[in-house]
């Protein structure tokens, strides 16, 4: 797809560079309140560029620096392991859905396309999670209950679909069983589709704090979505019900607050973004199937 | 094909077993009972002020102390207030055993629980582990935990009386010459008209200034301005004036419903008040800041007591005890009582030890204050005998809130935050209190549960435009109350008044 | 044909169980929806009560008004996320990987941020007083507007917030379903003489119509459902708004706050479900019609 860069291409450029714009202010702004003493907003109003700038607001959250930490390890390593799983159980399921000659895959579909719909809700699932399974307070409810959702498997499939039925049955004809097919000709073709859900299975990891809510009691094994949760949600409380609760040691920052655990939680995914674009690119699938 | 089709069953079978095969052998393992148990209490406060190295610390002591004196150990189960009402709702559905938790009107609410059985009967445990809450606490307040002739709950002492008022800051009120009220009853009181004319010269005086404190809605505390007993709710039709407590009316009927909101109209048009108040009273982060601002004049907060007093001290960052300026007498209604208190589970494995942990919560300083702030030295330092100094760094500063617990006026006060007599005051400010001839009523909705569930969608849709002068009551009023006539008001009023009746009888 | 079965079912059996443990057995609890829950009897043993549980909501004068908003404000979401994204998606495919990584990232943020954060970004635009527009509007001399008061403007408000922060999410998946057509094709139509526009109407948009469709059929299931958070926070729950951002979960929360029950909420959520699961159904066949890789099953 070489080309000049044209007008045509300019303008290319030019939508998506506005589109970014308008994306990314938004953005800005819950960073720039972060950093805004509160007082300031009521006297100028809101503003992209603050006029004062301070760091009250994440001095304030990472006043418990141990505690922090062992938040993050909590959710790096539910993350990771989730994600590592998550994403080999989604494609395995996937994949058998997508075999239009496995006739299973047709109930398996069903199957799971039930579950999407209909749900137990939240005290069946609480009772079978905590009294049948036995997983309450543990870092395997975290893990276990998001490990595969209908959603992913969904659109695992429908990217495993789309790899010409050719080549797998090239692959058995040359004397491939199920497996090695799956593992060196499915897997490598699929590695856009297993990088889009997996960075979606790595979000949904990351961004949960109600999961944990509702099974960890343990300081220890809370993970940082819920710890910060927990921050604000004592911040809102005492401002809402101030007659009911001792002073908390003078001022703290409230919006600003709020904005910075924003940032604090969704700084380490622009990290792990990257890794998972590699796979994202043009040209990636196109080689390896026609090499 | 068939074979596999076999085996795949196979394996949910085996599956569903062995998870059958679980449910037994917990069940099983349960009732084994260890020799010293261990007690789990639901609490709301702030966990994230703990870490949980400095919870065991504490835990330890307390528990040592516990053996001696009950026999028993304590695990407090401490969540965030927001996330408290959710943990616990989902604990009491799913039947898990717990032995205390903190309930009242306002989270995780207690009449609908005790309704369904969540809690424990407690008449006949009270007597025999609990002579010191027995002995304690005013035998009208047992009342307020009553429902369906049982007690299901344990009533906490804090600041159960109220009245209606504003705080004004100190120094505008001698700037504009006014004399604020006392806290006893019917000394210099205030009517909303003359809280007008305050504001009136308020706006005068000072230019530009706001004077209404707009983070709280009158109403929502005019029940005893107005003399009315809210029996369901400030959201649910059914009131009785405290004049005639044997009649329930629809108080958004009222003559005074829409002189109300006929007087918040016009304070928004006069700039008493803040003209996108209807939406900037929820929002409490933006109220919060601007509480701090030089030009706020007025403290609103439910009730005028004198710890309230203090809270305006602190929440507006003003240097002299404010004025206050009160509308009504005061008075102990159920609600006051039922914003703290504490039940058994239902499923609870020993209730006796749990009731006797609750009843040392009301004697015992050394207890609770532990319980609240931890070890002296490591987590605070004591400054007089009732005041301490919280070590904010420490892994254990203050995550527990003293009014969630037994007795509030036992507990230490942060020095410098409150008077050191403050729970004195507030003890004396609550004790001459007038009890509501309907005390320990508590309306139980659940033969008019879609009434009320929808009566209270639809005047939630209409509480904030009307209550804070964002809609003209004399058009919008009428439209709501046709809403929620066809929504069953009427039938809800109708039940209330045959509880009421039944209430009496008793 | 049998031999693959056996590999190909345990590749999927992971998922299978855990579906089975996390989504199906929970379903037993749907029997609270026609229950009178009594905690001391616990949820199995307590009465049955019919169909009482779902009468509130029927009953209710609003449930008409709450469920137009509902379908109204989803069939718009589904609409325009999927333009949108699709249109995004094959810009995308067109540019450099230096600007596709930053579009990427920079489209792809809004969708980590909450809901509750997002409303104070909103409010940062439309506040009253504060807000930039406002600013703006009184700077050049003219009326400020209160939007929080004005419900009209809700519905672009709504799918503004909402494209913003779902569109990224979208367009990858889009993007990604792009990256496995055969890049032979374009090159046959260039040939033949195709231009840049026939060929995404005839080689991309039919390449993706699968996917856009299977999309669509899930967001359909899911019609019946809002984001709580999305209505709860953007709005800040306010009733002046509720003629159009009042959905059915909105409403569920505000009528049970009171009330509480247990099985009258689980009673609304079967209702929810039930209607998703007629309506994929029936727009399932549909999909079949058209295409019959799009169908999900």
């Amino acid at each position: 797809m070489k080309k000049k860069f044209g007008i045509k291409q300019a303008a290319l450029y030019g939508v998506l560079a506005l589109i970014c714009v308008l994306w990314i202010i938004p953005v800005l702004f819950i960073f720039s309140l972060s950093v805004t003493p509160e007082t300031s907003i009521s006297e100028v109003g809101y503003r992209l560029i603050p006029k004062e700038f301070t760091l009250d607001a994440y001095k304030y959250i990472i006043k418990n620096p141990a505690q922090i930490l062992n938040s993050y390890k909590i959710s790096i390593i539910v993350t990771v392991v989730g994600t590592v799983a998550g994403l080999l159980f989604t494609t395995g399921i996937a994949y058998a859905m997508s075999r239009k000659d496995f006739r299973m895959g047709k109930w398996i579909t069903r199957f799971v396309m039930f579950a999407m719909l209909f749900h137990g809700g939240l005290i069946p699932t609480y009772i079978v999670v905590t009294q049948v399974l036995h997983l309450g307070n543990t870092i395997w409810v975290l893990i276990l209950t998001m490990l595969v959702s209908p959603w992913n498997i969904f659109l695992m499939r429908s990217f495993l679909s789309s790899i010409p039925t050719e080549l797998l049955e090239a692959s058995f004809i040359d004397g491939a069983t199920e497996y090695q097919t799956y593992f060196r000709i499915v897997l490598p073709l699929a590695k856009p589709g297993l990088a889009t859900v997996g960075l979606l299975i790595l979000f949904g990891y990351w961004n949960d704090w109600y999961q944990a809510m509702l099974y960890i009691d343990n300081m220890d094994l809370v993970p940082l979505q819920l710890l910060l949760y927990k921050i604000i949600s004592n911040i809102q409380f005492v401002l809402q019900n101030s007659f009911y609760m001792a002073s908390q040691g003078g001022s703290f920052p409230t919006i600003a607050a709020r904005m910075a655990t924003c940032v604090i939680a969704i700084a380490p995914m622009l990290v792990s973004f990257p890794f998972f674009q590699k796979y994202l690119a043009r040209g990636l699938t196109l080689g390896s199937v026609k090499g | 094909m068939m074979k596999n089709k076999k085996r795949f069953v196979g394996t949910l079978t085996a599956l569903s077993l062995a998870l059958s095969g679980c449910v037994l052998t917990a069940s099983a393992s349960e009732s084994s009972q260890e020799e010293i148990p261990t007690l789990t209490w639901y609490l709301p406060g702030n966990p994230t002020n703990m870490t949980s190295d400095g919870y065991n610390a504490v835990m330890e002591e307390v528990n040592q102390y516990l053996e001696e004196k009950i026999g028993c150990h304590l695990e407090v189960k401490l969540f965030a207030f927001s996330e408290y009402a959710q943990k616990c709702s989902t604990v009491i559905s799913a039947g898990e055993p717990y032995d205390l938790m903190f309930t009242c009107d306002w989270l995780n609410n207690f009449a609908t629980n005790a309704g369904s059985n969540a809690y424990l009967a407690l008449d006949d445990l009270l007597a025999e582990n609990a002579p010191d809450a027995m002995a304690d606490i005013p035998e009208y307040m047992w009342k307020a935990t009553t429902v369906n002739g049982k007690i299901f709950a344990m009533p906490a002492l804090q600041t159960y009386a109220k009245n209606d008022g504003i705080f004004l800051r100190a120094d505008v009120a001698e700037e504009l010459g006014i004399e604020g009220s006392s806290y006893d009853n019917g000394v210099n009181t205030y009517t909303l008209e003359d809280i007008e004319e305050i504001y009136s010269q308020i706006v005068e005086a000072y230019p530009g200034v706001i004077p209404a404190d707009c983070g709280d809605i009158f109403w929502m505390h005019m029940d005893e301005a107005y003399g009315f007993n809210f029996l369901g709710g400030f959201d649910v039709p059914g009131v009785v004036r405290f004049s005639d407590e044997h009649t329930v009316i629809d108080q958004f009927q009222t003559e005074e419903f829409m002189d109300y909101c006929k007087t918040m109209y016009e304070w928004v048009q006069k700039g008493y008040a803040q003209p996108d108040w209807a939406t900037y009273v929820t929002m409490t982060d933006q109220l919060a800041i601007d509480r701090k601002s030089p030009d706020h004049m007025t403290y609103q907060q439910g009730f005028t007591a004198p710890n309230v007093a203090s809270m305006a001290v602190s929440d507006c960052g003003w240097t002299e005890t404010p004025v206050p300026l009160i509308m009504s007498n005061k008075y102990a209604v159920t609600s006051g009582v039922t914003q703290s208190l504490t039940a058994v589970g239902v499923n609870s494995r020993y209730p006796e030890k749990a009731v006797q942990l609750y009843n040392l919560a009301y004697s015992d300083p050394w207890f609770v204050n532990t319980l609240v702030y931890g070890i002296e030295g490591v987590n605070y330092t004591k400054v007089s005998d009732t005041e301490i100094e919280i070590i904010r760094e420490s892994n254990y500063a203050n995550p527990l809130a003293t009014f969630t617990l037994a007795n509030q006026f036992i507990t230490w006060v942060e020095a410098g935050a409150y008077p050191a007599d403050v729970w004195e005051q507030t003890k004396a400010f609550c004790e001459d209190a007038t009890p509501s001839e309907l005390f320990g009523f508590i309306f139980d909705s659940s033969n008019v549960k879609s009434e009320v569930a929808n009566c209270s969608a639809i005047y939630e849709e209409y509480k904030y435009p009307l209550l804070c002068g964002a809609v003209d009551p004399e058009s919008v009023i009428p439209d709501m109350l046709s809403r929620l006539e066809n929504a069953g008001s009427a039938k809800i009023i109708e039940e209330m008044q045959r509880q009421v009746d039944a209430f009496f009888e008793n | 044909m049998k031999k693959k079965n056996l590999p190909l079912l345990s590749l999927a059996l992971p998922g299978i169980i855990l579906i089975f443990l996390f989504g199906y057995l929970p379903l037993a609890g749907l029997v609270i929806a026609f229950k009178d829950v009594d905690y001391a009897k616990g949820i199995w043993a307590s009465d049955w009560v019919g169909l009482k549980n779902f009468e509130f909501f029927f009953k209710s004068s609003d449930a008409l008004r709450v469920t137009r908003n509902t379908l109204v404000m989803n069939a718009l979401f589904i609409v325009f996320t999927m333009v949108i994204s699709v249109t995004i998606a094959i810009m995308l495919y067109y540019v450099g990987k230096r600007m596709l990584r930053v579009t990427q990232t920079i489209l792809f943020l809004p969708y980590l941020i909450s809901w509750i954060v997002a409303s104070y970004a909103l409010e940062a635009f439309i506040d009253a007083r504060y807000g930039v527009v406002n600013q703006f509007l009184s700077s050049i001399g003219q009326r400020t507007v209160n939007f929080y008061y004005l419900p009209k403007w809700w519905y672009l408000i709504i799918v503004v917030c909402y494209i913003w922060k779902n569109a990224g999410y979208y367009s990858i998946l889009y993007y990604t379903r792009l990256l496995s057509i055969d890049p032979s094709l374009y090159e046959a139509a260039e040939i033949d003489g195709a231009s840049t526009w026939q060929k995404i109407r005839y080689i991309t948009l039919y390449m993706l119509r699968p996917l856009i469709v299977m999309l669509c059929l899930i967001q359909i299931g899911n019609i019946f459902y809002s984001d709580f958070g999305m209505y709860y926070f953007l709005t800040r729950d306010n009733g002046m708004l509720y003629p159009v951002t009042d959905v059915i979960d909105t409403y569920i929360f505000r009528a049970l706050k009171t009330v509480n029950d247990p099985g009258m909420g689980a009673a609304v959520g079967l209702f929810q479900s039930l209607m998703g699961f007629l309506l994929v159904v029936c727009s399932n066949k549909i999909a079949r019609k058209i295409d019959e890789e799009g169908a999900i099953f």
